[in-house]
């Protein structure tokens, strides 16, 4: 497919192994470990799909997703959030964010909202939102 | 006639006596008075020389014959009948001078008598003539003013009195001497005067004429007489009288005098006031005329109980009298005769009527304040200064099963569980003043003990000096059980917080390994089958396990999480059996795996107990899982399931027949972190999760167990009590 995808996850080897699985199913992934990286990264190139971990030191979820949309409005997020923080991931549902997962998260649950995200803008994952 | 020596008036002296017998009295008499011639012859007689006189006594004619023949010329001659006569003659005289001497005599001791009666009057006497010239003065007078009679007859008697006296009173034409002889009869005044020593002198002065037998006044006598100690005596009774008038009349009590009659002789002021009568309104009236009967009655009463007896009487009485109440305390005595009989009855009374209300009003305050003590919640004790208890209020007695009277007297320290805490908290009393919500534990009556709160201040007297201590305790086991409770929630809280951090921490590495798992298992599944027979295989058991432990962990953190999230304190409703029926398929799964039976007795109309749905079902959850767990090892097991009702409770028995819990793990087994599994297995919170679960539904867990013979939990709850339609639930049961 060729899905350009950037994750951002302070869990390096979250990331790393992330990256490979979703190459193995035909993706392009790009990988940031903070806020300032990923915005540098979107700066060089803007991805598909941007996967955003919500619980990061220093910018957190909240303020890169801020920052994304600024600058790019139409830049579908998909965010990962841990269990409780179900009001971050509230916020940023009303921020843009196109749907969100939470961590741990299944790989093809992943898979499906990124292809999702992409096609339309809307995400069959809604109903799996308590998952846990 | 001899021996009178009666002729010795006439100068004549016997110069010889003759008689026939020498013997004869008169011979021996003239022999003993030395007479010259003492004879039996007559001749010697005559012989005599200087003879005048020979008086014959013999009464013989023959003797006499022959005197007359022979006597000398010159001498007389008296003869016996002239003797006899010139000897009756001379008694005659001599009994006429007797009895003119004894006569006089008899005046002269009569005069004597009635000088010195005249002198003995202890009034001076005074005799003056008309002329006013002092004539006489008795020994008082001139002893009273160091005089002598000679200084004073013949003079004025004004020249005599004025330096006695000061100015005489014949200048104020006011001189009873005078009057005396004017008007005829005595006259009488009282003088007053200063001696020489500036003293003050009263005298009496009586003048009297002196009359002679015509009627005349031939002198007066003036009799004075110092009357100052009577006068004094006079005054200071007249000054004692007036004093005692005005005791009387000043006194504050009502103090009058009745006769026997019952009427009032004597009131003073105050009786007029308590009365509300005027003076004259009482006197010589009976309390029955002037009181109102009643009142008039209860007086009467104590004056004639008074009269009988002849003895003082005291009493109170409350009387209506005027337009108001009074109450006296009143005395009364009797004024007895000489023969001890009742004449009158003195009375005092004194009007107590603010006393009374004084002490009523005491009293009230008394028992209202002593009713604050009682109604208070608080214990309330007090002591003196030697730590002894003085009172001891209501609550304390029903709290600590002590009256107050078991208690008064006995030191406080008794009633307190460590009495050496006492002792310094009231040491520092005394220093401090107070001290304030210290906590200590006091003792009942039968030794249980109470945790109190204790405030303890000085407690000092209206002067300021501190006579003791009060202790005002606050039975403080409830607050203490409900502290233990938040203490507990608490703890769970932390550890609630201390899970939500621990599962965030939980969910990274789990996503890695779920991840990488996940891409072995991608490789794997892209590998051709010419990969290495039992690296193969391994890997195809290994991974799915892997991912299964990874399903587990997910699940021991959202459990936490969701006992971290706070929930709603609204009482829910839930059935046991309906509960069971959602968690047991769930578990019957692992339980087939680990060859475990689960037996469950249904237990008909069971009543629905108060606790969440989701909230019961996780606490069977974690019980029965913990069993299924337990004999894991066990080649197979059996699970029994009891519910039941007893009263107000239902409680759920879950046992096993499992190795059991050591005594020291099942002490402690609903606190957090403890666990019996091996490292890396369970993080031992179940438990206490389930634990502070059913605690806050007001239920509770309890087990049982013995190693080697199995374990038993129960978990009680309380019966959710149906309302009635429309009415919300009840309060909570213990």
């Amino acid at each position: 497919m060729g899905i350009r995808v950037l994750l951002v996850d302070d869990e390096k080897d979250l990331t790393a192994y992330l990256a490979k699985r979703l190459a193995a199913r035909g993706m392009e992934v790009e990988t940031a470990s903070d806020g300032a990286s990923a915005l540098q990264a979107v700066q060089r190139s803007i991805p598909d799909v941007v996967v955003l971990d919500m619980l990061m030191p220093g910018m957190d979820g909240i303020q890169t997703l801020g920052a994304l949309h600024e600058r790019h409005p139409d830049l579908p997020v998909i965010i990962l959030s841990g269990h409780g923080a179900e009001e971050q991931a509230a916020r940023g549902a009303r921020l843009g964010a196109i749907d969100y997962l939470h961590k741990p998260c299944d790989l093809q649950q992943l898979v499906d909202a990124i292809t999702g995200a992409v096609t339309a803008g809307s995400t069959p994952a809604s109903s799996d939102r308590r998952r846990h | 006639m001899v021996e009178e020596d009666s002729l010795g008036r006439f100068r004549m002296r016997i110069a010889g006596v003759a008689d026939i017998d020498p013997d004869a009295p008169g011979v021996r008499y003239a022999r003993s008075i030395g007479v010259e011639v003492v004879t039996t012859d007559i001749s010697e007689l005559l012989a005599i020389p200087d003879l005048d006189l020979i008086i014959e006594l013999t009464g013989s004619d023959e003797l006499r014959d022959r005197l007359e023949a022979e006597r000398p010329r010159h001498v007389r001659l008296i003869d016996h009948f002239g003797a006899r006569l010139f000897w009756e003659l001379h008694q005659a005289q001599e009994a006429i001078l007797t009895e003119r001497t004894e006569a006089r005599e008899r005046v002269e001791a009569e005069r004597q008598r009635i000088a010195q009666i005249f002198d003995s009057i202890p009034d001076e006497i005074l005799v003056l003539d008309t002329d006013m010239m002092v004539h006489h003065a008795n020994a008082t007078f001139l002893r009273n003013n160091g005089l002598q009679l000679d200084q004073i007859c013949g003079r004025q008697c004004f020249e005599v009195e004025q330096p006695l006296r000061g100015e005489c009173q014949v200048a104020l034409e006011n001189c009873p001497c005078a009057t005396a002889m004017r008007d005829g009869k005595p006259c009488s005044v009282v003088r007053k005067h200063f001696d020489k020593d500036g003293e003050l002198h009263y005298a009496a002065i009586v003048a009297g004429p002196i009359v002679d037998a015509d009627g005349e006044v031939t002198g007066i006598i003036e009799m004075t007489r110092d009357i100052t100690h009577r006068i004094q005596l006079e005054n200071e009774l007249n000054a004692t009288e007036v004093r005692l008038q005005q005791f009387m009349e000043s006194a504050p009590l009502a103090t009058y005098v009745k006769n026997r009659q019952g009427q009032y002789m004597q009131v003073n002021r105050a009786t007029c006031e308590l009365l509300g009568l005027l003076r004259g309104d009482i006197l010589g009236h009976t309390d029955l005329e002037i009181l109102p009967s009643v009142a008039a009655d209860v007086l009467r009463r104590g004056d004639q109980r008074v009269l009988r007896d002849a003895r003082q009487y005291s009493y109170d009485a409350e009387l209506a009298l005027g337009s108001s109440r009074v109450f006296l305390a009143t005395t009364k005595y009797p004024v007895l005769d000489a023969s001890g009989k009742a004449t009158a009855v003195v009375g005092l009374s004194k009007d107590v009527t603010a006393q009374r209300q004084a002490e009523a009003e005491l009293t009230r305050t008394r028992e209202y304040l002593q009713n604050i003590l009682d109604n208070s919640p608080m214990i309330i004790v007090t002591t003196d200064l030697a730590g002894r208890v003085v009172s001891f209020n209501a609550k304390a007695e029903s709290a600590l099963g002590q009256s107050s009277d078991q208690i008064a007297g006995k030191p406080v320290r008794a009633l307190m569980q460590d009495p050496l805490e006492l002792d310094g908290l009231l040491r520092r009393v005394g220093h401090e003043g107070s001290v304030q919500d210290q906590e200590s534990i006091m003792l009942d009556r039968s030794g249980l003990q109470i945790p109190v709160s204790v405030t303890m201040s000085q407690l000092r007297d209206s002067r300021g000096e501190m006579i003791g201590t009060v202790l005002m305790c606050r039975d403080i086991s409830h607050r203490k059980a409900l502290m233990n409770q938040i203490i507990q929630s608490e703890r769970l809280a932390a550890v609630g917080r201390l899970a939500a951090g621990v599962a965030h921490e939980i969910n990274n590495p789990l996503a890695v390994i779920a991840e990488v798992a996940g891409y072995l298992q991608d490789l794997c599944a892209d590998l051709p089958a010419t990969y290495p027979e039992p690296l193969l295989s391994e890997l195809q058991d290994g991974l799915p396990k892997l991912l299964a432990h990874v399903a587990r962990g997910r699940s021991i953190t959202s459990r936490l999480l969701s006992f971290a999230r706070k929930s709603e304190a609204s009482v829910e409703v839930a059935d046991v059996n309906a509960a069971l029926e959602e968690v047991l398929p769930f578990l019957e799964k692992e339980a087939r795996l680990a060859n475990i039976s689960i037996h469950r007795s249904h237990a008909a109309g069971l009543p629905r107990v108060r606790i969440e749905e989701l909230q019961l079902e996780e606490v069977l959850i974690n019980l029965l899982t913990n069993s299924i767990q337990a004999m894991s090892s066990q080649s197979h097991g059996s699970i029994w399931i009891e519910p039941e009702v007893r009263e107000t409770k239902v409680i759920i028995t879950i046992r096993d027949d499992g190795p059991g819990i050591a005594a020291e793990v099942r002490d402690r087994i609903f606190d957090p972190f403890v666990s019996t599994k091996p490292l890396g297995q369970g993080t031992g919170l179940g438990l206490s999760i389930c634990y502070g679960i059913v605690k806050r539904y007001d239920g509770e867990i309890r087990v049982q167990s013995e190693p080697g013979q199995g374990a038993t939990f129960q978990v009680i709850l309380p019966v959710h009590r149906e309302p009635p339609q429309g009415e919300a639930g009840t309060g909570r049961s213990t």
